[in-house]
């Protein structure tokens, strides 16, 4: 069966290659970049959307931006590169939170019941249906509990890095990580989640 | 990374099980779509040189600066070409540090005029001392 380690162990066994494709990247390397964006943008989205629906987007372009612009500057392995780029994402989303956004403007029932196009194949379906509704149900919990789970569980990160992050104890993370997997285990409609996926 | 997830093990909910390879699914088309601008971006970064010079170079241009200005502002206080308040403090200071022959060049209360100064010193007293008592009663200089 897979767990949630599991999982979380998966995204960080990238870290033996990581290190000569960040250094790609930063020499200017398209490839490396390429390599870096396309494995960790989407999760990037994912968390992007827990914490905000509508500007998910524009905020991880504005994230990627200041990783590009400061991307020399970084020093650090891949749980480092990891932590800093959601960390700059945060922070992005927080100023566009201010700038007039909602933080949290919420997954509503519409995107859960999402229905897909045609012309996708099956698997993509399922697949993009479950994603997404994943993310929804995330973004359903309190503030707290779905920061943390999404840190923890999209971002990948460990508790003492998102406690870090959000300025909290690792404690108090913990309890809040907690708390949102009870509530999420909890909700009937992952039942129907859980049913896409097969 | 550390198994800290609540329960030690993890959640053995098969529906968290779901939850969580939904949450960490590869990519989908949709989230890939602003690839090509994220190269574009990417490139255009990588082709704008950096305006900023490297660390050692801007420290050892600060450095330059400061010995210059340094150096200048000490040979002016010295030649006593300073503005009068700042020659006195200059002087005070390089009286403290034991810089040799300040007290040879002009009083600080005379500087800022180096014509003013000289004929200070060398004008009218000199023509006085000079001055016969006769010559002193027709210019009408007193003694």
């Amino acid at each position: 069966m897979l767990t949630l380690c599991n999982h979380a162990d998966a995204m960080g066994n990238e870290g033996d290659s990581f290190d000569d494709v960040l250094a790609r990247a930063r020499s200017g390397d398209e490839a490396g970049f390429l390599q870096l964006w396309r494995e960790l943008h989407p999760r990037l989205l994912r968390y992007l959307q827990v914490l905000s629906r509508e500007d998910a987007d524009d905020v991880a372009s504005e994230t990627w931006l200041q990783v590009v612009r400061d991307l020399h500057r970084f020093h650090g392995g891949a749980d480092e590169f990891r932590c800093w780029l959601f960390a700059i994402g945060r922070h992005r989303a927080i100023d566009a939170a201010r700038a007039g956004a909602r933080l949290r403007g919420r997954l509503t029932a519409a995107d859960v019941d999402w229905v897909p196009d045609d012309h996708l194949v099956e698997d993509q379906v399922l697949d993009y249906l479950s994603t997404r509704r994943a993310v929804a149900l995330v973004a359903g919990l309190s503030p707290d509990q779905a920061e943390a789970v999404a840190l923890r569980v999209i971002a990948g990160l460990d508790t003492a890095a998102v406690a870090r992050l959000l300025g909290k104890s690792s404690g108090a993370v913990r309890i809040a990580l907690h708390r949102g997997l009870r509530a999420l285990a909890a909700d009937p409609r992952l039942r129907g989640l859980q049913e896409v996926d097969r | 990374m550390s198994t800290d997830f609540p329960g030690d093990g993890g959640f053995s909910e098969p529906a968290l099980d779901c939850l969580v390879r939904a949450l960490t699914a590869g990519p989908t088309a949709d989230e890939l779509v602003t690839e090509d601008a994220a190269l574009a971006r990417f490139r255009s970064s990588a082709r704008r040189p950096s305006r900023r010079l490297p660390y050692a170079r801007r420290a050892a241009l600060a450095a330059a600066a400061v010995a210059v200005t340094l150096v200048g502002s000490t040979a002016a206080a010295y030649a006593a070409v300073l503005p009068a308040p700042v020659q006195h403090v200059a002087h005070r200071f390089l009286d403290r540090i034991g810089v040799p022959g300040v007290h040879r060049a002009r009083h600080p209360d005379d500087v800022g005029h180096a014509h003013d100064v000289r004929h200070a010193h060398h004008g009218p007293g000199v023509q006085h001392a000079a001055l016969s008592p006769e010559v002193r009663w027709v210019t009408g200089a007193s003694s």
